[in-house]
């Protein structure tokens, strides 16, 4: 049942987009006055 | 007999159509969900930067939806006008995935994509964001039924022959829909979009990084592309997999052909990887192998063979001459003197039915058919190898996705009177033509003629939308006086329709009455509209215009009332086909005669409110815009679409498009239509999505319902699209 496979996978794959950007965020100093003290 | 060079250019027009088109929708598949991520993320974090990123990739998306909606629009109608004979055959079956597409995925992606652009100011951060997302799944809705339709071309399950309607008939619309290539199909072509949409927005992103531009932009966009596109990878490499997989299953002469291989070897199966296939020799020059690796494509085997040209040559040959029984059974079964035996041997070999109908080409008879006409038939059952073998080797992963998404504002004809959809559109070829350049000009141009800040660039895209609104409404007039006076086509022996008049046949007189009568309702409409959204200055002039169209129109649609009950031959049926009878549309006997256009108005005295709504709306519409009462004078000028549409359903019924070189073939409401079947799919289909369409809608007028001032177009320039 490949429809449902991709329900599930389309999901998935948003979550991956989203994980990774706000990991990034997190993680890095991306704009100056948002990461006060911190170093990329 | 059809000219070959005219298939092959028909050919070669849609081809270029199909690649056109499909530069920019595996572009907007991808880049609507990125656009959902960054705008989930922009809800999380509350972060302007996210919002940029989804007004900066969605204009980019904007762009390419524009064009998509283009192309699209054109396939749809070259079905009917370069494959008429196509459309007729399978409409049945094919008609209902493109009309459910209409109903289900079309209204969602353009009624939310305009409130994507321009709703930033309306709605709440998270009202914008179920916008996208249901822009989102539209767009891939979108996919999902034209690769069904798609799908079944490819392993036609689900449908049956019918010997008395001479056309493929759904019987089981759950097998057309879960038929496996339609799924496999689907999530391939899907995931490659995803794929190539994270591409496009990782490379621009890239491109800033390298230049050092807008870095936090740069890099979170970056960021969810990549995450987006990894994910998407995977599945194109599983569903990849799995496409060859069922290639290999259900089409073994297209595999064969891609691969080039010629002769069936004894397994494991060689991949060959170069080489220079060569169709008159049958063999391919200077081929490099890679061993086992087709094997592994098309079975997942080692140990099985997978079939070369030359057998599979050697079992459509037997399936040509099965073909030849089965078509020669049915000639006997549709004159009506066929023995049990007849239709016995024809219940047995109508699956091979297709493979006969190829001698058609070299042979009217097909019974009659030579070895040497078998022969060059089995031929035509190989694609072209050389450019398959190579186009797999060029363009890679969107192999299959040829024909996805495309819009169906004439699906819903298609799928429930697939007859008048294959003879319409090719009849009035030069016609539709003309309807569907104009058409064009409307997508592109609102979306870029504010692009430029220059009043030319913006001046020219203004002239073309006008030109691309008015010409459709004067075509579908024109068209419709001549569907008055009746279109000269009929059908052959397998139910071919054939056209036999000329594009410049179409503008007479009485039918460019029509054309005035349809372009002044539109106009009158339009003006009615234009005088309750706007402010002062622009709301005078549409007054004038109300009134203006509305004259004009109140005099043409007299005049074409007076003429069509004098001067016109009208359509009557003398002997109808029994009730309950299949759809075959020459089963009846048909006369023209003088005034038989008034026949129903005398039969059901009541229809003729319909012409009288058309007339009284347009001087209510004319009085209130006087008025000022800019609402009524819209709700009046609705009232003169509705009167003047039913005018011309009532004076016509139950004709849909009748036949002036044979009136017995003319296509009636009941006799064009598809199965039952199909019918009640197309029933089911439209109670569950029209009231979810009309609420959707609704909201949408709601949201962004107001009176448009200069102050607010003046901020909003660049916005706008």
């Amino acid at each position: 049942m490949w429809y449902f496979t991709w329900i599930l996978g389309v999901l998935l794959a948003l979550s991956f987009g989203i994980i990774n950007v706000m990991w990034l965020e997190n993680e890095t100093c991306l704009d100056d006055e948002t990461c006060e003290g911190r170093k990329d | 007999m059809l000219d070959p060079d005219f298939v092959e250019l028909s050919r070669w027009q849609f081809a270029i159509t199909v690649l056109y088109h499909f530069i920019f929708v595996p572009l907007t598949l991808g880049l609507t969900w990125i656009l959902v991520i960054m705008e989930s993320v922009y809800v999380m974090t509350g972060k302007q930067v996210y919002k940029d990123m989804v007004k900066f990739w969605g204009k980019l998306f904007g762009i390419n939806f524009a064009l998509g909606v283009t192309t699209g629009l054109t396939m749809e109608f070259q079905f009917g006008t370069n494959w008429a004979y196509y459309s007729h055959y399978v409409g049945d079956v094919f008609g209902a995935p493109l009309a459910i597409e209409g109903l289900m995925a079309f209204f969602l992606e353009s009624t939310f994509v305009g409130m994507f652009f321009l709703g930033w100011e309306r709605l709440s951060k998270r009202q914008h964001l179920v916008v996208t997302f249901l822009t989102a799944l539209g767009t891939n809705l979108s996919a999902l039924w034209i690769l069904v339709a798609n799908g079944w071309m490819q392993n036609p399950v689900g449908a049956e022959f019918n010997v008395e309607t001479m056309r493929m008939e759904m019987t089981s619309f759950a097998q057309v829909f879960f038929n496996p290539v339609a799924q496999v199909k689907f999530i391939h072509t899907v995931s490659a979009g995803y794929v190539a949409g994270s591409m496009f927005v990782a490379g621009i992103s890239a491109y800033y990084l390298l230049k050092g531009r807008d870095l936090g932009f740069a890099r979170r966009s970056m960021a969810v592309a990549l995450g987006f596109g990894l994910a998407s990878i995977c599945s194109v490499i599983v569903l990849g997999d799995e496409s060859g997989y069922e290639a290999g299953e259900v089409q073994k002469m297209k595999l064969a052909s891609i691969e080039a291989e010629w002769d069936t070897e004894p397994p494991p199966a060689a991949f060959t990887l170069v080489g220079a296939p060569d169709r008159e020799a049958m063999e391919t020059h200077g081929a490099i192998k890679i061993p086992y690796v087709l094997g592994l494509i098309a079975k997942r085997a080692i140990d099985e063979e997978v079939p070369g040209i030359k057998d599979l040559m050697e079992q459509n040959k037997q399936r040509i001459r099965n073909g030849i029984l089965a078509y020669g059974a049915m000639q006997k079964i549709r004159a009506g003197n066929a023995s049990e035996a007849d239709r016995k041997l024809f219940e047995v070999y109508k699956k091979d039915l297709g493979y006969g109908l190829l001698l058609k080409r070299y042979t009217d008879k097909v019974v009659d058919a030579t070895e040497a006409q078998i022969d060059q038939a089995a031929n035509d059952t190989v694609p072209g190898v050389g450019p398959l073998f190579w186009s797999f080797r060029t363009v890679g992963p969107h192999w299959d996705g040829n024909q996805v998404w495309f819009i169906t504002a004439g699906g819903a004809v298609f799928a429930a009177w697939p007859a008048v959809y294959a003879a319409s559109f090719s009849g009035f070829y030069f016609a539709m033509m003309l309807v569907l350049f104009a058409l064009f000009l409307r997508p592109v141009g609102f979306d870029y003629r504010s692009k430029l800040d220059n009043p030319q660039w913006r001046n020219s895209w203004d002239w073309g939308l006008l030109v691309g609104s008015a010409v459709p409404p004067l075509v579908f007039g024109i068209a419709f006086g001549n569907l008055f006076q009746g279109a000269p086509f009929h059908y052959d022996d397998i139910m071919r329709p054939w056209y036999t008049g000329s594009f410049f046949g179409l503008l007479n007189p009485f039918a460019l009455l029509v054309g005035v009568v349809s372009l002044s309702m539109i106009v009158l409409h339009g003006a009615a509209f234009l005088q309750l959204r706007t402010e002062k200055l622009i709301s005078d002039r549409a007054q004038g215009a109300v009134t203006k169209a509305g004259l004009v129109y109140i005099v043409a649609f007299a005049l074409a009332g007076i003429w069509l009950a004098l001067g016109i031959d009208g359509f009557e049926i003398v002997r109808d086909r029994p009730h309950g009878a299949l759809p075959v549309p020459v089963g009846k006997e048909v006369v023209m005669a003088s005034s038989a256009w008034l026949h129903n108005y005398r039969q059901y005295p009541i229809t003729i409110l319909a012409p009288l709504v058309g007339f009284g709306g347009a001087v209510l519409a004319i009085l209130f815009s006087r008025a000022g009462r800019a609402g009524w004078a819209f709700f009046s000028s609705a009232l003169v679409q509705l009167g003047t549409i039913f005018t011309a359903g009532v004076s016509m019924f139950p004709f849909v498009m009748p036949s002036s070189t044979n009136p017995n073939h003319s296509l009636t409401m009941w006799d064009a239509t598809s199965s039952h079947l199909t019918l009640n799919v197309m029933f089911i289909a439209a109670v569950i999505f029209v009231p979810i369409i009309i609420s959707y809608t609704t909201w949408n007028f709601w949201k962004m319902w107001r009176v448009v001032t200069v102050k607010e177009i003046e901020e909003q320039s660049h916005l706008a699209y």
